[in-house]
């Protein structure tokens, strides 16, 4: 499909493409891409919708509350809010929440991260990469994936019941846990659980050697392409453990920059805060946040996976930490890996690091102590809960009276951080692939791949604007449409 | 046996219709022998290892549930072909897919419909609108009745 | 003690005389809903919920705050009833905002049960969203007013139980607010004993122990029996 996009255009006229929702990605999206008057990309733009009406609806509530209601906002990554929710909490408590309550927590985040990331690889980004970025759309789909690799979909499947079931034991609820609160968890993992899921661990890991097989082909056959997937030098954002470690629930966080040195590190989530502003002023939703020192250009960070990869020192666990070596070899020595594209590849090295860590807690004694909740009343006023999501770190950032009472509300997620990234990715990619004044079927896929690789979640806004077909418009800067692509 | 999937968010408002019209036929339906033949669930969205109920062994037909902005009517009742599974689905999938999972991967057909319930506010609440409220009442008694039904037309 | 002889829903039933039709009514295994009415505190009749139809009077009567009285021919339960009850729930709902799926209480909620119990799946009334905050200063208690359905159960069982009357009730109708003492924040309070009662009695979420979390507030009513048994008849047993 093309739409000539030069008939009868007056010099100066900025056209605007639009592709409305990305297929495959949660909530409403909408990309443009402006091109100036020689048919040249100007700029390209992810619309991302906020948590409109969010904030007011919690300000004034406890703070008690808030894991139970963040994590009913969001269906994909309800544990991430639980747990940067309840992390708030425990800084507004001030006190110790048990050993045995983090690593319960630790344990879910872990299963988190593998439904996740599973969801991510094989189902969503599985048709790109397997079925080839150029293949039909009406077959380059989950639909499309499940035909021709069945065997592919279904160990996919399996991978993410595990996770959504190691939650759901934890948790009683995979959608909604309350479980964990302000001072620790609600309930332990049963003795029989824990014999259940460990007993299912071969099955994944083998599933796992799979994936990276099939991904290791991926990056042979798209070598070339690596290249225009949001390559480019930015800083890289995360949480590393103590000793530098690769962590996603607690520690301090890293600044990284392209070349592999720390800008900052050892920072607490207060700190980091500190450090980052928003291009555009709202205080519930952070737009496009760099960090400030660099300015809006140099400050972009990158969040999620790669970024996770990039900042630790070592991943911590065997068969993770000989992935990540690998890993770092499309860096260069001592660098970065920067194309936004191993984002895939990282997604699994991190899968394969969890169920490393749920093999290792499921084994520890401490989940046998029933210490798990430490009650306390309000001792500070502001709390801040971090964690890291499967799409990149979390923040929480809680202002209370003296009794527990919100006063402000600010959730700083993922996709909001990677905002600036993704769009810088789309322009990268509409400058590659926008050839003469032809607007190419495969430079959707590939804008759409491109997005999908951060693995946005927008599922904030409601569930049904998910599912509005693909919608490219053409059109002047008058508005005046002159062409529309539609896909179901 | 049936299989019901009622989808939505609670906190948004219309949203949640599915959802809560899935829960209240549990408690509806819980006191009746009726309730051994249909196994209930409330999900957030659908989502892949739902393929996985779909496929179980007693599982002979689905009834989706779901809420659907600017539809006139109050209800629309579909039947589901498994063949119409498009790609196009976020982090949420299509009802349709779901069947096509379970034909395609666990070699299991039940039969599927989807039902709409009318939508018409989604912001942040969960207050359902009187459009919504209306749908949900009706399409209580519409499954109900197809599930009364469908158990006579087992028995014969 | 006397007994009298009355006739519910068709059937010849014996009752004490002085008792109270809802008491009558529900020894003999017929389940009435109440919302205010509670075991050991003093009747209201404010929630409407226990509304039966006697022969020879007009309106429906409230069961908690009509005596049985001889003869009376008493109907708990047909469609206009069932349809009356069903609305005052809806309305019960359209005042405030519930939010159940967020709820300290929700899943042991008498409120919620009543509905599930009576079937009400809607409510035909507008909205009426009103905005109304919540009170967590005092140390160990909370109450969120927009799940608060005035039964009063909290404002009896601190005076007539605890006796310190921290509880109050101001403005009248749909503007109506439970308050602490003189309407000063809980926190404040200097009557308040921190007994906790209220919150125990509270059918809803509106009176909870802080720091609870979704669905983690389950209340037990069983105590006030307990302690008024021990005080009335030196029953002191555990
Ligand atoms: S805690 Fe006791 S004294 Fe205080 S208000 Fe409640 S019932 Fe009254
Ligand atoms: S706070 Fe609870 S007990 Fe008191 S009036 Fe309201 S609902 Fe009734
Ligand atoms: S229980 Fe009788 S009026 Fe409330």
């Amino acid at each position: 499909m093309a739409v000539d996009m030069n008939a009868d255009t007056k010099v100066n006229m900025k056209k605007t493409v639009t592709i409305e929702p990305i297929t495959r990605i949660e909530g409403h999206a909408k990309i443009t891409i402006e091109l100036d008057d020689v048919g040249q990309v100007a700029d390209a733009r992810f619309h991302v919708t906020e948590f409109r009406g969010f904030e007011k609806f919690c300000i004034g509530r406890s703070f008690w509350e808030m894991p139970g209601i963040t994590a009913r906002v969001c269906g994909i990554c309800p544990v991430s809010h639980l747990l940067a929710s309840s992390k708030a909490g425990d800084a507004i408590l001030g006190v110790r929440t048990p050993e045995p309550a983090v690593t319960l927590r630790r344990l879910m985040n872990y299963a988190q991260m593998v439904q996740s990331h599973a969801l991510s690889f094989f189902l969503l980004s599985g048709p790109d990469l397997l079925l080839g970025m150029d293949a039909d759309p009406v077959e380059r789909n989950m639909a499309g994936l499940i035909k021709v690799h069945p065997e592919i979909a279904r160990s996919g499947i399996r991978l993410r019941a595990f996770g959504q079931a190691l939650i759901r034991a934890l948790g009683e609820r995979s959608v909604h846990p309350s479980w964990s609160v302000p001072g620790g968890v609600r309930g332990s993992l049963k003795a029989a659980d824990k014999e259940h899921f460990l007993a299912q661990l071969p099955e994944m890991y083998s599933t796992l050697d799979i994936a990276l097989d099939l991904m290791k082909d991926a990056l042979d056959r798209y070598a070339t392409e690596v290249d225009a997937y949001g390559s480019f030098p930015s800083l890289f954002v995360g949480l590393v453990g103590s000793d530098g470690g690769l962590e996603h629930y607690d520690g301090h966080l890293r600044i990284v920059d392209s070349d592999g040195r720390i800008v900052e590190d050892n920072l607490t989530p207060d700190a980091f805060l500190g450090r980052i502003s928003e291009a555009e002023e709202t205080w519930s939703y952070l737009k496009f946040p760099y960090y400030t020192p660099f300015g809006p250009e140099r400050g972009m960070y990158r969040v999620g996976p790669l970024a996770r990869l990039n900042v630790c020192d070592f991943a911590g666990t065997p068969r993770a930490d000989r992935e990540l070596r690998q890993f770092r070899h499309f860096g260069g020595p001592g660098k970065t890996v920067n194309s936004s594209f191993y984002y895939h590849y990282a997604r699994l090295v991190e899968i394969l690091h969890s169920l490393e860590r749920i093999e290792e807690i499921l084994a520890d004694e401490i989940l046998l102590d029933h210490h798990i909740r430490s009650r306390a009343g309000v001792n500070q006023n502001v709390g801040i809960g971090v964690s890291e999501a499967p799409r990149g770190t979390l923040f929480h950032h809680y202002q209370v009276d003296d009794n527990g009472m919100l006063e402000k509300v600010n959730l700083i997620i993922a996709t909001g951080q990677n905002n600036l990234a993704m769009n810088k990715t789309i322009k990268q990619l509409a400058t590659r692939f926008i050839s003469g004044t032809k607007l190419e079927e495969g430079l959707l896929n590939r804008v759409e791949h491109g997005i999908r690789v951060f693995d946005p979640c927008l599922s904030c806004s409601t569930h049904e604007a998910g599912r509005m077909p693909l919608h490219l418009q053409l059109r002047a800067v008058d508005g005046t449409l002159l062409d529309e692509i539609k896909r179901g | 046996m049936w299989l019901i999937i009622g989808y939505g968010n609670l906190l948004r408002q219309d949203d949640g219709a599915g959802y809560r019209l899935a829960q209240t036929l549990a408690t509806h339906l819980a006191p009746r022998p009726l309730s051994r033949d249909v196994r209930i669930l409330a999900v957030h969205q659908l989502t892949p290892e739902l393929a996985l109920e779909l496929a179980a062994e007693d599982v002979a037909r689905v009834l989706f549930i779901d809420a659907r902005r600017g539809q006139s009517k109050l209800l629309t009742l579909s039947k589901l072909d498994p063949a119409g599974a498009k790609g196009s689905c976020g982090h949420q999938l299509a009802p349709e897919l779901l069947l096509y999972m379970a034909q395609t991967l666990y070699h299991r057909s039940p039969q599927g419909w989807l039902l709409t319930l009318a939508a018409q506010q989604m912001d942040m609440g969960d207050m359902f609108s009187a459009k919504a409220q209306a749908a949900t009442t009706v399409a209580l008694s519409l499954v109900d009745k197809i599930l009364v039904k469908a158990t006579k037309v087992a028995a014969k | 003690m006397s007994v009298i002889t009355l006739t519910i829903n068709g059937e010849l039933v014996s009752a004490r005389s002085g008792q109270s039709l809802l008491e009558a009514i529900r020894d003999q295994g017929i389940s009435l809903p109440t919302l205010c009415y509670l075991d050991g505190l003093s009747t209201r009749g404010g929630c409407r919920l226990c509304l039966v139809e006697i022969s020879g009077q007009a309106r429906l009567q409230p069961a908690c705050t009509t005596t049985a009285g001889e003869g009376m021919v008493v109907v708990t339960h047909n469609d206009k009833i069932n349809r009356y009850r069903k609305m005052i729930l809806e309305l019960t709902f359209a005042e405030r905002n519930h939010t159940c799926a967020v709820c300290v209480s929700n899943e042991h909620c008498e409120l919620q049960t009543l509905a599930a119990e009576l079937g009400m799946d809607h409510v035909r009334y507008d909205y009426l969203n009103p905005q109304l905050g919540i009170d967590i200063s005092h140390e160990k208690y909370g109450v969120d007013h927009n799940r608060c359905i005035l039964c009063l159960r909290c404002v009896r069982v601190c005076d007539e139980v605890e006796g310190a009357h921290t509880w109050d009730v101001r403005h009248r109708g749909i503007a109506s607010r439970v308050i602490t003492d003189l309407n000063r924040p809980w926190g404040e309070s200097e009557s308040c004993t921190e007994c906790g009662k209220c919150v125990e009695v509270c059918p809803t979420g509106a009176l909870f122990d802080k720091g609870m979390s979704v669905g983690e507030m389950k209340k037990k009513t069983n105590f006030l029996r307990r302690i008024l048994d021990g005080r009335e008849k030196n029953q002191w047993n555990r």
